[in-house]
């Protein structure tokens, strides 16, 4: 009887756990057709590529606080076509995403979005805003 | 003493309790082991959480400092050259920031602000902190510097290091953003920050300099030497490994050393407690399967050395106990077996020692043909002792096997001759068989036997007729005829004997020359009386 009822209060706490683990996703380990960057590597790339316009997919209050250097402030749900492509002139134009790191999607998903409407130099900072910060790179407000 | 002195029970009580004692006193002797690997562990630990409390400190002090350094980098650009302001501005700068604060400023304690170019050469820094500092970057900050490539330039450097006025903290951060024009050095006096590893740990806390310099004590701090408290090190290095701190924190021992006391006390308790149990257990488990019935096999053994063959031993305790125990009795009741066989096949009594029944049935028959073949007479006697099973009752078994012993003895001094035989015919009767005997001869045997007993005037408690033991004779004498047979000899003279009970015991009485054995008449003769 009593196997039987801790088998069911566990599951019961399983079930319950789900939402909550469902909570936090996490950033896939490559999207296909982009470019993942790390941060050492983003910084390279400014400086070598001054073409490269760098979109910050998080809400405009986080962008307020610190931002890489020369980025634009774009909601990833914000982001339509049309949008886009007033900041990122040509298909070709290399462009790069990021957001505030592993735990956070909407660079992800604003990746995809531009890699669908066939762009085709889409890079990704995975590591996101998170990672720049932690090795105390440049913050520019 | 000697080994063989020595009771088995002595040498496993003496085991027992010296064992016992012995862990006793191995668990004292531990008891100090334990109690210094206690503290052991205790300092290692302590050593630890000063280590990560300090680190902790350490990393927030760098945040705080990174943070705000880079807030006020871009004060030190010149916004539309995208170039370093000039010597004098960025003294100015610097200034206005330390001297009027700035966001944090309460989190650190600044010692000065510093700007270098992008070659690493310093261009100018804050005020007169009363620090003597070169003008020059920190060793280890310059040659990091000056490795670095690419993105790496960019990131903030800094540690602990030691200047000409003591340990500090310098935090190096890129001027300029992603284009980089200059470096700005923030120089923070990091005890003001290690002082919260006090706050941190929830321990008393001294921090000293290498030299021996104290540079900061919490309120309250024990002295070294006190026995509350242990001393507990931990030597905080900076950037280039070299020790720069020793921060000395102070657990106090008292209540650890109460505890430590109370578990110690309780322990030994339990431990005295349960081996006290434990040995009084073992001692009556082994008092009663072992030491009580080895006794009683002792006892019991004794008893058939001394004679008593028929009581058997107590089959009880441990196996070996059994073992003896059966042993012994099979033994015994071997024994017994032969001895009743001897005793069956020896001609003599067991208890009285005189001829027995066998013996003398043998000796009738051998009597008889020779008397039939030379014409002798041949007397019996049968003699009954008087009121012998009330003598049982009143005084016991052994006092009766004694009486027996007695008569039997008197009355086997009377057989002057070598061929005269006295035997025990059964429990309390006896024969005598006299051969070349006549009635006259017998009788006057028997007068002898008679006046033999009341001599020896053995007490009767329990006699109707006499305060002694007394007997009943019944006496036959016959001159064997061929025809005759030995049986109708007795057979007379137990008639005989009949009459002597009958009339009132303590006599003897004659069988007449009656055939066919219809009852015989005693004729007593005087001397024959009932006194």
């Amino acid at each position: 009887m009593t196997i039987q009822k801790t088998i069911i209060t566990l599951f019961t706490l399983y079930c319950f756990s789900l939402p909550a683990i469902a909570d936090k996703p996490i950033a896939p380990a490559h999207i296909t057709g982009a470019t993942n960057l790390t941060a050492e590597q983003v910084v390279e790339r400014l400086q070598t590529t001054p073409e490269l316009v760098v979109i910050d997919a998080r809400r405009s209050e986080e962008y307020a606080k610190g931002h890489i250097e020369g980025a634009i402030t774009l909601l990833d749900t914000d982001m339509t076509e049309a949008l886009l492509a007033k900041y990122v002139r040509s298909k070709t134009t290399p462009v790069l995403f990021y957001c505030n790191g592993e735990r956070c999607l909407r660079s992800t998903n604003a990746a995809q979005k531009a890699l669908a409407w066939g762009y085709l130099n889409v890079f990704w900072f995975r590591g996101g805003w998170q990672e720049w910060f932690e090795k105390e790179l440049p913050i520019a407000k | 003493m000697k080994l063989e002195q020595l009771s088995y029970k002595t040498l496993t009580v003496a085991l027992l309790v010296g064992v016992a004692t012995l862990s006793l006193a191995h668990t004292l002797i531990a008891k100090r082991e334990f109690r210094d690997a206690a503290i052991r562990t205790q300092t290692t630990s302590l050593a630890r959480v000063i280590e990560v409390a300090s680190n902790e400190t350490l990393k927030n002090l760098r945040t705080t400092a990174y943070t705000m350094g880079s807030a006020l980098q871009e004060r030190l650009v010149d916004p539309a050259s995208r170039q370093l302001r000039e010597g004098e501005q960025l003294k100015r700068e610097l200034e206005e920031i330390s001297l009027k604060g700035f966001v944090g400023a309460r989190l650190i304690d600044l010692v000065e602000l510093r700007v270098y170019d992008s070659a690493l050469q310093l261009r100018a820094k804050s005020g007169e902190s009363g620090y003597l500092l070169p003008p020059l970057l920190p060793p280890f900050l310059m040659e990091q510097a000056q490795n670095r490539q690419g993105a790496e330039r960019l990131k903030a450097l800094g540690g602990l290091w030691l200047s000409p006025s003591g340990p500090l903290y310098s935090l190096l951060i890129p001027v300029g953003g992603l284009r980089l024009t200059g470096y700005l050095e923030v120089v923070v006096n990091p005890t003001f920050n290690l002082a919260n590893v006090a706050e941190m740990t929830r321990l008393p806390l001294r921090i000293t300099s290498m030299e021996k310099r104290e540079l900061y004590a919490s309120p309250q701090l024990p002295t070294d030497g006190s026995d509350e408290y242990l001393p507990v090190r931990y030597l905080l290095s900076g950037a280039d490994g070299q020790p720069l701190y020793q921060m000395t924190a102070y657990e106090n021992i008292g209540s650890f050393y109460t505890e430590l006391h109370a578990t110690q006390l309780r322990t030994t308790l339990i431990f005295v407690a349960v081996t006290l149990l434990v040995l009084v257990l073992v001692l009556l488990l082994l008092n009663r399967f072992l030491f009580r019935p080895v006794s009683k096999l002792i006892v019991n053994v004794e008893q058939c050395v001394a004679g008593d063959l028929d009581t058997p031993l107590e089959e009880r305790g441990v196996k070996e106990v059994h073992i003896i125990a059966h042993a012994f009795n099979v033994m015994s009741r071997t024994l017994r077996n032969h001895v009743a066989e001897l005793q069956r096949i020896s001609s003599l009594d067991g208890l009285t020692g005189i001829a027995n029944r066998r013996a003398f049935d043998t000796r009738l028959e051998q009597e008889w043909s020779r008397a039939l073949r030379h014409h002798t007479p041949l007397a019996l006697m049968l003699i009954d002792i008087d009121y012998f099973k009330r003598y049982n009752d009143a005084l016991g078994h052994q006092a009766g096997d004694h009486c027996l012993r007695e008569v039997a003895a008197l009355m086997q001094q009377e057989m002057k001759r070598p061929t005269d035989m006295v035997a025990r015919y059964g429990g309390e009767e006896f024969v005598v068989l006299l051969p070349e005997t006549d009635s006259f001869g017998a009788g006057i045997v028997a007068l002898k036997l008679r006046e033999a007993l009341q001599q020896r005037a053995i007490p009767h408690p329990a006699s109707d007729i006499s305060p002694i033991v007394t007997m009943s004779i019944g006496v036959n004498a016959v001159t064997p005829a061929y025809g005759e047979y030995p049986h109708a000899l007795i057979e007379s003279a137990d008639r005989a004997l009949y009459e002597v009970k009958r009339t009132g015991r303590n006599a003897i009485g004659f069988a007449t020359q009656e055939k066919e054995g219809t009852g015989s008449s005693t004729e007593d003769s005087p001397e024959g009386q009932v006194h």
